[in-house]
């Protein structure tokens, strides 16, 4: 008992605060002094991932006590040491509460799993879709257009009509770009949707640089879409050489 | 128009007439060229970036090869930890593998590193003075030839290894703008060596160190906000379970709340996120409830207040909720209250039998554990109750998750190989991997924050 009231003194955290530590202080300590971070891509205001927390400590005079190689240092002595048969006899915690006796009875169905992650990821780009998407018109199938067969036909017909060619093309595309594009496991629960547009010419070359037209609000994901375009000229060569636009989302389609 | 008018000029009204229909037609063909439907790109397979590590240049002074060694390999391990990165081997390289002088501020050959199929190249030097080590290290993405982040550490001390880790991190925040957590740490529960202690290890499970050695039996570790202390439930006085304190940093090693006597069993004690007060549970022999206190045993609050059992809180990363485990309608079941008690709200409605809720750092999440067929599996739902997920369902229990600092993957155990070890696995349920590998139970894992 007195031993437990000395700790108690010593123990409020206020007078701790004050009075030194008399453990043992750690090895090395490893202190950051200067960093030059040019931020990566240019922090897009973005709605969640707070963008680019500049990681730049500013140049430390102090050595902050660093990521520890020592661990805490083990508790004093006791005062006695009480031995405690392992499990069984001890009072464990009741951190798992059981369920009086048989209460289990009147539980809800067991346990039906409700969604799964394919289930949830679909329903996140839906509803992801529906807001922001720009006009995605059905890639697929809209009635042939009769006029668009020849390759080389009118500049543009500026509707979402697509030819089989060109729905072919845009399937070689995006089976290309699968193939290229790295999207880390962290972005791929998250509802993210860049556009890009690139200029192509008729070989399928990506002229001059990728333009993004749309944030995805995560400048590292949209850095990650050009590195992938930058890994990816020649596209299949296009129904027609000039500006064609690819939006990038994580998670399979359909 | 007006402009035109007033200038007089008829061929000036007609030249600006023309203008402005050339301007709508050009307009015209131009957004009918946009109008064209996106072409929708999805992920694939692949989800690692290629990193070629180059071995640090060495100083020329005191150069030391196994040094600058067995930093790289350091380096490479904690990024391949990351699950961001897969390292290229050296046999694939064009460029140098070892980063040669002069490098500081020279633009890199990026085509050597692009047509390996590197996403990216770390390279560096070692500089040795007398009052520590040196490392300056430069990030590059080759496939579009920008430098992402170049940096300087100065550490003082020979032993590299957390240094090699803190670099790592920094680099998987260069490419996905998440800090990694290779340099963060774990605590948790085993009997290895006979009774249950408090170890410490590195997030990968590197250096596992014992934090208590009281051979009696202590349980569920919770760091303090600033990684400096842990707060952990032990037997080791009155053979009964109170609450004790281990640091490395201001505080004091030893028991915790005394002031509140021994009347009352305490245990499962967690920060709060302003680390001047802790939430806890007290039992004095019949229903468990949830307290907060000081730390320094002060201004108790009595939280839940029924003839059930309340136990395992856990904080939402805002420190104004606290989910937390209740049977009273017959079966335990996550609830969220309020930091004062109020509005307390049921989480979870599957399953019979769901418990240790742990919030993640971003606020997303709640993983919690659900029993089927008598086994533990993990699970996670938003703290709305809107989408409850599965992450973990092997046949064999796995219990007591934990999130890591970045909320990207959860540390867990697992008895899957027979005795219980723990196990890290991302959020969305790919890329598990064991962490310890020594004889004994591992359990009641904590990850730890970020420390800087």
């Amino acid at each position: 008992m007195v031993v437990w009231s000395v700790l108690l003194h010593a123990g409020a955290l206020g007078l701790v605060l004050v009075s030194p530590h008399i453990g043992e202080r750690e090895p090395p300590r490893v202190i950051s002094v200067e960093l030059i971070s040019p931020n990566p891509p240019a922090p897009a205001a973005a709605p969640k991932p707070a963008p680019a927390p500049a990681p730049a400590p500013a140049p430390a005079p102090a050595p902050p006590p660093e990521a520890v190689p020592a661990p805490p240092p083990p508790p004093p002595p006791e005062p006695k040491q009480i031995v405690l048969p392992e499990k069984s006899t001890a009072p464990k915690p009741k951190e798992k509460p059981k369920p009086k006796p048989e209460k289990e009875v009147f539980k809800e169905p067991p346990k039906k799993k409700e969604k799964s992650l394919d289930d949830l990821l679909a329903e996140m780009r839906n509803s992801d879709t529906t807001k922001p998407a720009p006009a995605v018109a059905p890639a697929a199938p809209a009635p042939p257009v009769q006029t668009a067969a020849a390759p080389t036909g009118p500049p543009s017909q500026g509707t979402s009509e697509i030819s089989p060619q060109e729905a072919a093309w845009r399937a070689r595309v995006r089976q290309k770009m699968k193939g290229i594009w790295i999207v880390p496991p962290g972005f791929r629960t998250q509802p993210l949707q860049t556009l890009v547009v690139v200029s192509l010419d008729g070989a399928g070359n990506i002229v001059g640089e990728p333009r993004i037209t749309k944030k995805s609000g995560n400048p590292w994901y949209d850095d990650g879409v050009l590195r992938g375009l930058a890994k990816a000229s020649p596209l299949p060569p296009p129904p027609e050489a000039g500006d064609w636009t690819l939006q990038f989302e994580p998670g399979d389609s359909l | 128009m007006d402009l035109a008018i007033r200038t007089g000029g008829q061929p000036v009204k007609r030249a600006i007439a023309i203008g402005v229909l050339l301007a709508i037609a050009g307009a015209a063909l131009r957004s009918a060229a946009q109008e064209r439907a996106p072409v929708i790109v999805n992920a694939g397979e692949h989800k690692t970036y290629r990193i070629a590590v180059q071995r640090f240049a060495d100083d020329p002074a005191k150069p030391d090869a196994r040094m600058i060694d067995d930093f790289r390999a350091k380096v490479i391990r904690a990024l391949e930890f990351s699950n961001v990165f897969t390292k290229i081997e050296d046999g694939a390289f064009l460029g140098p593998v070892t980063t040669p002088p002069g490098r500081e501020d020279a633009q890199l050959e990026c085509p050597n590193w692009s047509q390996i199929g590197a996403d990216g190249l770390l390279e560096g030097e070692v500089t040795r003075r007398a009052d520590g080590i040196g490392i300056s290290f430069r990030v590059w993405d080759p496939t579009q030839c920008k430098r992402l982040i170049r940096r300087r550490y100065q550490q003082s001390g020979e032993n590299l290894d957390s240094t090699a880790r803190r670099l790592a991190d920094d680099v998987v925040e260069a490419f996905i703008g998440v800090r990694g957590v290779s340099g963060t740490e774990i605590a948790f529960v085993s009997d290895r060596g006979g009774n249950k202690e408090i170890y410490v290890m590195n997030a990968d499970g590197s250096d596992a160190r014992a934090a208590t050695a009281n051979r009696s039996l202590n349980n569920f570790p919770n760091w303090s906000p600033d990684g400096d202390a842990i707060i952990y439930t032990s037997y080791r006085y009155l053979r009964r379970p109170f609450l004790f304190l281990s640091s490395r940093g201001q505080g004091k090693p030893g028991r915790l709340l005394a002031r509140l006597g021994d009347v009352r069993a305490q245990y499962r004690g967690v920060f709060a996120t302003d680390h001047e007060r802790m939430a806890l549970v007290m039992s004095d022999g019949e229903a468990s409830q949830i307290y907060t206190v000081g730390l320094d045993g002060r201004d108790l609050r009595r939280l839940t207040n029924d003839r059930a059992i309340d136990v395992s809180p856990s904080f939402s990363p805002d420190g104004k909720r606290i989910a937390f485990v209740s049977d009273r309608t017959g079966a335990p079941q996550v609830y969220i209250m309020d930091l004062d008690g109020g509005n307390v709200r049921r989480l979870t409605y599957d399953g019979s039998y769901n418990t240790n809720p742990s919030w993640s750092p971003d606020g997303l999440w709640i993983a919690y554990e659900t029993r089927v067929n008598g086994q533990f599996d993990i699970w996670m739902i938003d703290p709305e109750g809107v989408t409850n997920v599965p992450l973990e369902t092997n046949p064999r229990s796995d219990e007591g998750p934990s999130w890591a600092p970045n909320s990207r993957a959860i540390v867990f155990s697992s008895t899957r190989r027979g005795l219980a070890d723990l196990y890290v696995v991302d959020r969305d349920g790919s890329n598990l991997r064991r962490i310890t590998a020594a004889a004994g139970n591992n359990t009641s894992p904590a990850w730890g924050p970020y420390t800087r």
